[in-house]
């Protein structure tokens, strides 16, 4: 019981505490306060913020799930921020000129105004918000299974995820965007506290010498872990699988919609080439998640759902205590992210799709009013998506990178290619969107792909119609391509 | 902005080093501190990058620094 206590505790103490804030009306946030007042203090509480953002749900119980699971196949996350970085290196930079230039701050204007359509902005901020849905059930199913695990299996998974809709439904009408911002600082010292305790008691804990020998031990029990296929080989995540889902999360790594609207929020341009330089290098943190995976398969080798091989670790070798307070700091993991992602697909389809498609005359209340409806909607919709699913947490990270990367081949070449049009990039989005829903679709490219993942051909499908139709219709006038093209 | 940006071919090394080179890292079987080399390889690409985008930005900056050869403004 006491675990559940502190569970929370941690919890119900952080909404309060961030409900105050917004509601006290502060117009900073903690973040910058932190930042712009203190310089030396405020490098280091930089780093460390920047440490804990890197430990998401899919972090945490994703990717030491997949290793539990899989072994090697987990090890394609190392690439995710190392090429996005170096893509974004080239990328970032021209959507921050652009912005400046055109005066635009969101991926659905950019598309208006270098394809001239309406329309065609829609259906790319419509992709953008699709893909944010199974962001959140990964969130959801997080939450939901830290519920049952702290509970002791006393609740049964439809009522836990209904419980984790609950939760995050009320987070997001009473603490808002702001109190999400102070929330997060909490979950981030939290974070990087759990894992430094695990990472100096774990080793005694499980009777070994140093970490490192959970390798050995692993290797000795189940030989296939250390290189792809991995312990499943008839899942067929071989090499040629490992490279078509970097590529694939690659594409979609900067399409989200937020992501737009922070890059023009940044200084300069050299503020975002420098940071690529170092972001990339907070993904070795994952080489600490992998082993924490590892060791579960050594200590508890025989779990049903691998999404919970690190709560059922932490359970296995820690007291009921600390359960509790991994629990927690899990809860607000899960939580915050799910709220802000939520609150993005409200705002996102309030001002892009609501007030310019559907009632250009609506008041400023009606609009937020769309917005509030859309993220209750998003929210059901990723209850019950989470209520149908035994996926593993990375599979269904997958799930909404295959969607979110449909906008890629558009956008690139909307900044690289003359000669691309509107109707190419209608086409070619409404194929890669088939492609991924459509089960004919998804077995037909199962069945041509080599193993490569569903996603990934979908995205060459774009890709290909996307040129082609361009190649057959008229190209937009040269004002709109410069909009694009400019150098 | 005219910059010759030759350098940015550096840019293509950490695709080469995580995509490409994948099923030649996977072959190995060699196991240094009995971490699977899969693992090491990837790490390694993740310090690889943040040492060619640290390359390609201080030659950005170099190049961006340096007055043009027809008299004009400098262009930063």
């Amino acid at each position: 019981m006491s675990s559940v206590v502190i569970a929370f505790a941690l919890l119900v103490l952080t909404t309060l505490l961030s409900v105050c804030f917004a509601v006290r009306g502060r117009k900073i946030d903690m973040r910058e306060w932190a930042i712009g007042g203190r310089r030396g203090f405020g490098t280091v509480l930089l780093w460390f913020l920047s440490a804990g953002e890197i430990f998401t749900t899919f972090a945490f119980l994703g990717a030491s799930g997949w290793a539990y699971q899989y072994g090697a196949p987990g090890f394609y996350i190392f690439a995710n921020v190392t090429l996005g970085y170096t893509l974004g290196y080239w990328l970032l930079p021209r959507i921050w000129e652009i912005s400046k230039r055109h005066d635009i701050y969101t991926q659905g204007d950019f598309f208006q105004l270098r394809f001239e359509s309406t329309w065609l902005s829609g259906l790319i901020t419509a992709i953008g918000i699709l893909a944010l849905i199974p962001y959140a059930q990964l969130q959801l199913t997080g939450i939901s299974l830290i519920i049952q695990i702290v509970l002791r299996g006393a609740v049964s998974k439809p009522l836990a995820v209904t419980f984790a809709g609950a939760i995050v439904l009320a987070f997001i009408f009473t603490a808002g965007l702001r109190g999400t911002a102070l929330a997060s600082i909490v979950k981030d010292f939290f974070m990087v506290g759990v894992l430094i305790a695990v990472a100096c008691t774990l080793a005694s804990l499980m009777g070994l010498r140093n970490i490192l020998e959970v390798f050995s031990r692993v290797s000795a029990a189940h030989p296939l872990y250390s290189r792809l296929p991995g312990l499943q080989p008839a899942r067929h995540f071989t090499s040629l699988w490992f490279m078509s889902v970097i590529l694939m999360t690659n594409v979609g790594f900067w399409m989200w919609p937020h992501q737009f609207q922070t890059t023009c929020a940044a200084t300069s341009k050299d503020a975002i080439r420098k940071n690529a330089i170092f972001q990339p290098l907070y993904a070795l943190a994952y080489f600490f998640v992998f082993l924490l995976g590892f060791a579960a398969l050594l200590a508890i080798p025989n779990l049903k759902d691998s999404n919970t091989a690190l709560l059922n670790l932490i359970a296995h070798a820690y007291p009921a205590w600390f359960l509790g307070i991994v629990g927690g700091t899990g809860l607000l993991i899960g939580v915050i992210p799910c709220s802000a992602l939520l609150l993005t697909l409200g705002t996102v389809f309030a001002k892009n799709i609501y007030r310019k498609l559907i009632a250009p005359a609506a008041s400023d209340q009606a609009v937020l009013r769309a917005g509030r409806v859309a993220a209750v909607i998003g929210a059901v919709a990723s209850v019950w998506l989470t209520l149908r699913s035994n996926s593993t947490i990375v599979a269904i990270l997958l799930v909404a990178y295959s969607a979110i990367s449909q906008i890629g081949p558009g956008f690139i070449l909307a900044l690289t290619w003359r000669r691309v049009t509107g109707w190419g990039v209608l086409f070619g989005s409404l194929v890669g969107l088939l492609g991924i829903m459509l089960p004919a679709m998804t077995r037909w490219e199962d069945s041509i792909s080599f193993s490569m993942d569903h996603g990934f051909v979908a995205l060459l499908l774009n890709f290909a119609v996307t040129v082609l139709v361009s190649l057959a219709t008229t190209q937009p006038s040269e004002r709109a391509i410069q909009v694009g093209v400019a150098s | 902005m005219a910059i010759p940006r030759k350098h940015w071919c550096l840019l293509a090394i950490p695709y080469i080093w995580d995509v490409l080179l994948i099923p030649y890292a996977n072959r190995v079987t060699l196991r240094p501190l009995g971490i699977p080399f899969l693992l090491i390889w990837m790490m390694a690409g993740i310090i690889l990058t943040s040492v060619c985008i640290a390359a390609v930005f201080s030659i950005d900056k170099k190049l961006e620094r340096q007055p043009k050869s027809d008299a004009g403004p400098i262009r930063r």
